[in-house]
């Protein structure tokens, strides 16, 4: 038996010989983990680290983004069809710099106007103008929408294999220690191993969020855009028929 | 987006120190039973260097040597080609000197050829009964030396003297010492009759010690008695004193164990709770894999096997133990190690 100073002592001197000399960690915490691995292992680890949190930035970012948008999508309709005159609708929403639906209206209110302020005598080039307008504008809207959404798909595909690059470099280098000690105990193997799979999971800690938002937020894209779009159409087809009316007394 | 940005980071780094605090604690579970003391069994080293009945503990070497002899009888009951036949011959031949006297002249023949040949056939009967009658039982235990060569003369002289041949029986116990003339030749003589006597007497010795007789006429009898004891040979494989492992190199063990049993105290342990770990190991001090049984006395449920895995972990985290002296791996090759695990809080 060992008394019990001598003991501590002892391991405590011990646990530094067996880092110093063999590499063998008995800790095996997180940033332990970190510590420990190689430079290239850091590197992933990093990268792959910095990729969660800019996916999620993304995520929380576009979770409200769209919330907001439909809320203001039917708020919009709601209002659009309420049969409130166009040119109060157009006054009350081209002071601010309106979104979604408003910024489709905006715009081709917007042409009509400078339109009919100039004089355009053929309808058939005014259509034209206003239909480029919302195609223009659903276009902007559209790609505000899915701006940095391909990062989220980006990193549901390819963080799994930096992970897996990050892991087979650390088992790598794990079983080079292992050679070099000359020792197959576990206690040598492990915690290479293990810091060589926690790259691994964080990749796939990056990916799998990322890879289901991704999934989520593109859908919800294509129904705004779905929206969008009929509600571009649906406008085209109201101003066209103003255009009719409006030409009919001039003939 | 700094909305995204701040509330990503901020739960990264939650996650991260929650990570940190309730992933590493794996590591303090196994630390808590650092707090482990141990016994190196010394006691168990050394029954295993003493050898002779604790030899079933001693896998490999003890049952090797204790198979082979009990085979060796019986193939040579059954009868094989080569040793049997000599040795049946032999013991068959030996009890006729003793019994009869017409065989008398044949053993001085057959003991005699390497030696001397002309000699017996001078000798043949009537010399020795005339011997005989002259010295007739003084040349045999005592002085045989010196008698050689007058037996010899005698022989001579009186070659011409088979006519009167009375009782040839009893006499030609006398050619015996005649055909051998040194010291070392009668007394052989004198012990295979005793053993060939003794083996008709007990009907029950083997093959293998009269031809060992035969070979090494001197030491018959020590012979048979290390066939009849068999475990002290086998004591003799491993008890070897030197091969106790000194009371440093136990340390030394207990050491390198304890390093890896690193804790802190506090925990509430039963008292009685030991755990015994039975390794092997290689000569490089390498442990064999799967060596690791645990017995558990002591403790409650939880204890036990909460405790038993840690103490393996323990045992094999620090497995490479080439402090032992590889000249003595016999005594180390298979190694009983006591964990008191509640020691430390008395």
């Amino acid at each position: 038996m060992i008394e019990h100073a001598i003991f501590a002592i002892s391991t405590a001197f011990a646990q530094e010989v067996e880092v110093s000399e063999l590499g063998v960690t008995t800790d095996v915490s997180l940033l332990a983990l970190f510590l420990e691995a190689s430079i290239t292992v850091q590197l992933v680890m990093i990268g792959l680290l910095l990729a969660s949190v800019w996916s999620w930035a993304i995520i929380v970012d576009k979770w409200f983004l769209y919330a907001r948008t439909k809320r203001q999508l039917d708020r919009f309709e709601k209002v659009f069809w309420s049969g409130q005159s166009l040119e109060e609708l157009y006054r009350s929403l081209a002071d601010r710099t309106p979104t979604g639906m408003g910024a489709l209206f905006v715009s081709a209110m917007r042409e009509w106007k400078r339109s009919h302020e100039r004089g355009a005598r053929s309808p058939i080039g005014l259509q034209t103008r206003l239909d480029k307008a919302l195609d223009v504008s659903l276009a902007r809207e559209i790609e505000r929408l899915e701006r940095r959404l391909m990062f989220l798909a980006t990193v549901g595909s390819a963080a799994p294999f930096v992970g897996l690059f990050g892991t087979v470099i650390g088992i790598m280098t794990s079983f080079q220690a292992i050679a070099g000690s000359k020792s197959t105990s576990l206690a040598v193997v492990a915690p290479g191993i293990a810091e060589a799979l926690f790259a691994t999971a964080l990749g796939l800690l990056a990916a799998i969020p990322a890879t289901i938002f991704y999934n989520k937020f593109s859908s919800d894209v294509s129904k705004i855009n779905l929206r969008l779009e009929g509600f571009a159409d649906e406008f085209s087809a109201i101003l066209s028929r103003q255009i009719d009316e409006k030409n009919k007394p001039a003939e | 987006m700094k909305l995204g940005v701040g509330i990503s980071s901020a739960a990264h780094v939650a996650i991260l120190t929650w990570g940190m605090l309730s992933i590493s604690p794996p590591a303090p579970e196994i630390i808590e039973l650092g707090s482990v003391t141990m016994d190196f069994e010394a006691s168990e080293v050394s029954k295993q260097a003493e050898g002779e009945k604790q030899a079933e503990i001693d896998e490999t070497p003890a049952p090797k040597p204790t198979e082979k002899p009990v085979i060796l009888p019986d193939a040579l009951n059954t009868g094989e080609s080569q040793r049997d036949e000599q040795s049946t011959e032999d013991a068959e031949a030996k009890p006729n000197p003793v019994e009869k006297s017409a065989t008398a002249p044949k053993t001085p023949a057959a003991t005699s050829n390497p030696e001397s040949g002309p000699k017996p056939e001078e000798v043949p009967a009537p010399a020795t009964e005339l011997s005989s009658l002259n010295q007739p039982s003084v040349p045999v235990t005592e002085n045989e030396v010196s008698d050689v060569p007058e037996l010899s003369e005698v022989g001579e002289e009186f070659a011409k003297l088979p006519e009167s041949v009375p009782v040839p029986a009893v006499k030609p116990k006398l050619p015996k010492p005649a055909t051998a003339k040194t010291q070392e030749r009668k007394k052989p003589k004198d012990d295979p009759a005793r053993a060939a006597s003794s083996a008709q007497q007990d009907q029950e010795l083997s093959n293998e010690d009269k031809i060992a007789a035969l070979l090494n006429k001197q030491e018959a009898a020590s012979s048979g008695a290390k066939r009849s004891t068999e475990q002290a040979s086998l004591g003799t494989k491993s008890a070897d004193p030197s091969a106790k492992l000194s009371r440093r190199e136990e340390d030394a063990l207990v050491e390198a164990i304890s390093r890896c049993s690193t804790g802190q105290a506090g925990q509430d342990i039963s008292e009685d709770l030991k755990v015994t770990v039975e390794i092997q190991l290689l000569p490089n001090g390498e442990l064999v894999s799967g060596s690791l049984a645990a017995k558990v006395s002591g403790g409650t449920q939880e204890e036990r096997s909460r405790y038993v895995r840690s103490v393996q972990r323990y045992v094999l985290r620090c497995a490479p133990y080439d402090m032992l002296p590889k000249e003595k791996y016999d005594t180390w090759s298979e190694v009983n190690i006591t964990f008191h695990v509640s020691e430390m809080f008395r």
